[in-house]
């Protein structure tokens, strides 16, 4: 997949993409008196990097909790892979392709790592009460997951903390596991949280290496960011938001030069880095 | 049938009786004594005399003399009833006493004599309770909200359901019940002199409750919050402290429960359809005085504002400049002295014992719940709830009064189904 | 002082002790593995009790008959309270599964339900089965445990109880072992992390509130086939916190927890009473008055499980024996 794919986009917000994975109408969501995500349509665009950005308060996290059926809206449609989303729980979105991790990572602190990748693998026998007794009608399966949870670790240099426990892990190998651990489930389309909050330079790098890798094997991430150097680094389309609604699209260059961008960030917060 | 007519048939009855040999004759007798008076005849009572088919065989009106005496045609067992609604005010039978079998043996009759007491509510009109069943209820209801206010603001400011909270509004109710003993020594009893000494005592009651109040949260759950140590830990830990606190207060208490000294039984005051003593009188006022009180201290003073604040948001309110421990620690006292206070009333509406806090704990469980997990304003409107639907159910099934607690708590599960927010809660906002 | 002990010893292995080991590993299932609030464990005991009792005194059941019966009762109430409390956060669980546990304390107590549960008294006379089936080893004879004896009655209940710990024990270890009991270890950590993960939360959730219940339930039948009576007195509230505090002590999360709780637990509460009733007798070394006497030192033993449970829980929060690393609540 290359970045051609959005040669013929418009650079506009609701701008419809080729081979678009979600698809989002007129998703609603307010708080009291307070809308927090009003977005008229977003399409994107399979086995891309999309980046979520927007100022605090921009409503990109309840947007996220909302098509991953973590919070349902008050009126919207979307679809993923063609099929309507609304009022799926959680664990069917997860099951149909769309893993989520969390912006405060919810590493399980009292298993162990091996415990909690072990956990993302999806259609386990091991995992039904009549058979989880008997341990030798899930063993194989087990020894399968372990063995492809051990691939994982090496990948993401967490196999040297295969037995410690979750929580003894610093808040970058956090980030690193829920991201491993979503892989478990093998997932058609990675969402990612804030990636880097909380994560050390040094292993940076390494997390955004990660993140063209989900797309080199043919993943679709969308991620909400801060941090714009790592936007301009991987993403290949940027998506705007502000009070609720989705003020612009383009690629990452377009956007840092775009008008309403830059006042939507200077509104919120003057000394923002654009990267610009 | 009319009354004239009924009297009629009996006197007839009467004399037919001696014409025909196989008839048999039952006396009834209906009387009534009043405490402590003599025995009263009761008359015009209307009686029904059936056989064991169901069909009546003889009616009649009882004379001056509270005697009806009717002719039956044959020996044998009759059911004698007499009419509630024939009875004169005030007077009533107990349920399932207006009939009797009466066993009639050949040549001498049989009788059947009914003792009336003083009119249940069953005999008087149901309705008419009502204004009184409700304001009985709101009257609950308002002991309930000075106790759970407290409850509701710790859960709000520190996430803690306080199971030890039952405990704080006993220490109240004891406290207050040891140092009245000491007073009454002095003689006073009711009245004016016995407010005084109740009030006295109350003080020190209520001293007592926000004491340890406000110990517990200084000398456990501050230093558990520094240590970072988890809510559930917490609450298992209120639990222990209020297993201690309870048997320790049955261990010197003891296990009777006893009366405040001051105030025995009153005479009511007449308010239309509704009596009520003097001493619920005052308690009502002064739990509306302490409610209002809460309310102004909540919505117009900076310390109000504060609580509300760490209520919302503890994190955002400390970044703000508010002390959030300092906030926490007027909470813990001041629900500790409404606590204490809430039980000196319960005290006196019912009687002070060892684990009266705790019979009532589960009830502010539910208030606060209904009102919405963490809502101060929530907890009043819970209360009310809760104490109206305790009177209702006592009002509605006067035959199964012992389950009215029951009612109160199948309700909130009822609500919570429905409306898992509570009343007044707001919906829950995820991630 | 042999007496003493002879009677703590009793208490550790016996009949109460095997009834609260019992509602014991079924709180750990609920509170331990899935991190579920239930503080209404009474009333599954309740449940359990009453579910062997009724029917054979109401329609002359076979006692053998009702162990279906305690299996689905249990289950029923534990879907009634998972229904509306499971979806919300665990505060309501703990409300609404403490305030089932005395709605159906009140209602057996009722006097108006006297014909059927016997009121306060409870229901008595239903044992007759187990009286009959007592193995002819154990006929007429009582066993001795140093200084205490034990009827033949009390040891059958307790070798079928200790079969039941055993049994479910079992049960609960390879359960936990599993990919299914780690699903239960994930919810307790983090329930949206599950969730992301694919993992129908509610549904674990639930069975874990059934399987745990049922297992409460079973103490509770324990509890009055030992007593020889049913009655709503032995499922106050206090029997939840108890089961609390017994699981505390022994680990939280373990699978020996709520055998080695219930043990000590057991073993401390009668030796502590046989002390005090030996200094409080008026004879031997006393105790001042003013601290306790004959009449009110049965009350004591409740202070002092209140204290241990605040102190364990600050202290030791992995239980006496646990290691600091394995403590399987709340430390966040």
């Amino acid at each position: 997949m290359s970045d051609d794919a959005f040669a013929d986009v418009p650079r506009e917000p609701g701008a419809a993409k080729p081979e678009p994975i979600l698809v989002a109408d007129s998703v609603r969501r307010s708080f009291g008196g307070l809308t927090a995500v009003d977005v008229q349509h977003l399409e994107v665009q399979r086995n891309s990097i999309t980046a979520l950005i927007g100022p605090n308060g921009a409503g990109k996290t309840t947007f996220f909790n909302l098509l991953t059926g973590f919070d349902s809206p008050d009126s919207g449609e979307w679809a993923f892979n063609g099929t309507s989303m609304n009022g799926v729980s959680p664990y069917k979105a997860a099951r149909k392709g769309m893993v989520r991790t969390f912006q405060l990572t919810k590493s399980l602190t009292r298993m162990s790592v091996m415990e909690n990748m072990r956990l993302g693998a999806t259609g386990q026998t091991g995992e039904k009460l009549w058979v989880a007794p008997f341990k030798f009608l899930w063993k194989t399966q087990e020894d399968a997951v372990t063995t492809r949870a051990e691939g994982l670790l090496a990948r993401f240099k967490l196999d040297h903390m295969r037995d410690e426990f979750g929580g003894s892990l610093s808040g970058g190998q956090r980030k690193l596991l829920e991201m491993a651990r979503a892989l478990m489930v093998e997932p058609e389309m990675v969402m990612l949280d804030e990636p880097m909050a909380g994560v050390n330079p040094a292993l940076k790098q390494s997390l955004l290496e990660h993140v063209k890798g989900l797309k080199d094997e043919g993943r679709t991430v969308l991620f909400v960011e801060h941090d714009m150097d790592m936007v301009h680094e991987i993403a290949d389309w940027v998506v705007v938001m502000a009070e609720g609604q989705i003020i612009a699209e383009g690629p990452p260059s377009f956007i840092g030069a775009n008008q309403a961008v830059i006042d939507a960030y200077l509104g919120a917060h003057q000394n923002t880095d654009l990267g610009v | 049938m009319s009354r004239i007519g009924l009297a009629a048939f009996a006197f007839i009855a009467l004399f037919s009786g001696t014409a025909h040999a196989d008839e048999e004759t039952i006396q009834v007798r209906v009387q009534h004594t009043p405490e402590g008076g003599k025995k009263e005849q009761v008359e015009g009572v209307e009686i029904t005399i059936t056989d064991p088919s169901g069909s009546v065989v003889a009616e009649g009106v009882t004379d001056e003399k509270g005697v009806a005496r009717l002719a039956v045609p044959s020996d044998g067992s009759f059911t004698v009833t007499i009419d509630p609604a024939s009875l004169p005010e005030g007077l009533g039978v107990g349920e399932g006493q207006e009939s009797r079998t009466v066993t009639v043996t050949a040549g001498l009759g049989g009788n059947a004599n009914f003792n009336l007491g003083e009119a249940t509510p069953k005999a008087a009109s149901k309705l008419s309770l009502l204004p009184k069943t409700i304001f009985n209820g709101i009257r609950f209801g308002l002991v309930i909200a000075i106790m759970s206010v407290g409850l509701s603001l710790i859960y709000a400011t520190t996430g803690l359901s306080n199971f030890a909270h039952g405990e704080t509004v006993t220490i109240g109710a004891v406290m207050t019940g040891v140092a009245s003993g000491w007073f009454a020594l002095s003689g006073a009893k009711g009245g004016w002199g016995g407010f005084m000494q109740l009030s006295a005592a109350m003080i020190i009651g209520v001293g007592c409750a926000t004491a340890f109040s406000g110990a517990l949260e200084l000398a456990v759950w501050r230093p558990m919050r520094r240590r970072g140590i988890g809510l559930t830990s917490m609450m298992i830990v209120s639990i222990g402290i209020a297993m201690s606190v309870r048997f320790i207060i049955q261990m010197y208490y003891g296990s009777q429960p006893r009366s405040y000294a001051q105030f025995g039984s009153q005479q009511n005051i007449n308010f239309g359809p509704i009596g009520v003593t003097p001493r619920d009188l005052t308690t009502g006022i002064v739990a509306l005085l302490a409610l209002g009180a809460v309310g102004y201290l909540l919505i117009k003073t900076r310390t109000g504002k504060a609580i509300r604040a760490v209520s919302d948001n503890p994190d955002l309110a400390s970044t703000t400049g508010i002390n959030t421990e300092r906030v926490i620690l007027t909470v813990w006292l001041l629900g500790g002295a409404l606590a204490g206070l809430g039980g000196v009333i319960f005290g006196l509406d019912e009687q002070v014992s060892w684990n009266m806090g705790t019979k009532i704990l589960l009830l502010m469980f539910a208030a606060i719940t209904l009102g919405g997990l963490g809502r101060p304003f929530g907890a009043l409107v819970g209360s009310l709830a809760v104490g109206l639907f305790v009177q209702l159910w006592a009002w509605l099934f006067s035959s199964y009064t012992d389950l009215k607690t029951m009612g109160a708590l199948l309700a909130m599960i009822l609500v919570l189904l429905f409306r898992p927010q509570g009343i007044l809660g707001k919906k829950e906002r995820v991630g | 002082m042999s007496q003493t002990i002879s009677n703590g010893l009793f208490g550790a292995i016996g009949v109460t002790a095997i009834a609260y080991c019992l509602a014991a590993i079924g709180l750990n299932v609920h509170f331990g593995y899935t991190g579920l609030l239930n503080f209404g464990q009474a009333g599954f005991a309740l449940v359990g009790g009453y579910a062997v009792a009724m029917p054979v005194m109401n329609w002359q059941w076979s006692i053998w008959a009702t162990i279906p019966v305690v299996i689905i009762a249990s289950s029923i109430f534990a879907l009634l309270l998972g229904i509306p409390t499971l979806r919300l956060r665990s505060d309501y669980l703990a409300i609404v599964t403490i305030a089932a546990a005395e709605i159906l304390r009140l209602l057996v107590s009722t006097p108006k339900l006297v014909h059927v549960t016997g009121a306060t008294d409870g229901i008595n006379s239903f044992t007759n089965d187990i009286q009959n089936t007592i193995p002819g080893f154990l006929k007429g004879k009582s066993v001795p445990l140093w200084e205490k004896q034990i009827s033949d009655y009390e040891m059958w209940v307790m070798i079928l109880g200790w079969f039941l710990v055993v049994l479910f024990s079992v049960g609960v270890w390879s359960l936990m072992r599993s990919p299914w009991g780690r699903v239960l270890r994930s919810i307790r950590e983090d329930e949206d992390a599950a969730r992301s993960l694919g993992k129908n939360v509610f549904a674990y959730k639930m069975t874990s509130l059934v399987l745990g219940g049922v297992i409460g339930g079973f103490g509770g039948a324990i509890l009055v086939i030992g007593q020889r009576n049913a009655s709503p007195g032995s499922f106050q509230t206090q029997f939840t916190f108890l089961t609390y505090a017994i699981i505390v002590l022994g680990g939280v999360g373990k699978v020996k927890g709520p055998i080695v709780g219930a043990m000590i637990f057991w073993f401390m509460i009668n030796v502590s009473d046989n002390l005090l009733a030996d200094w409080t007798d008026g004879s031997g070394f006393q105790l001042p008055t003013w601290v306790m006497d004959s009449s009110n030192f049965s009350f004591f033993r409740w202070i002092l499980v209140g204290t241990g449970l605040v102190l364990l829980v600050i202290f030791r929060p992995q239980g006496i024996f646990g290691d600091k690393r394995e403590q399987a609540f709340d430390v966040r």
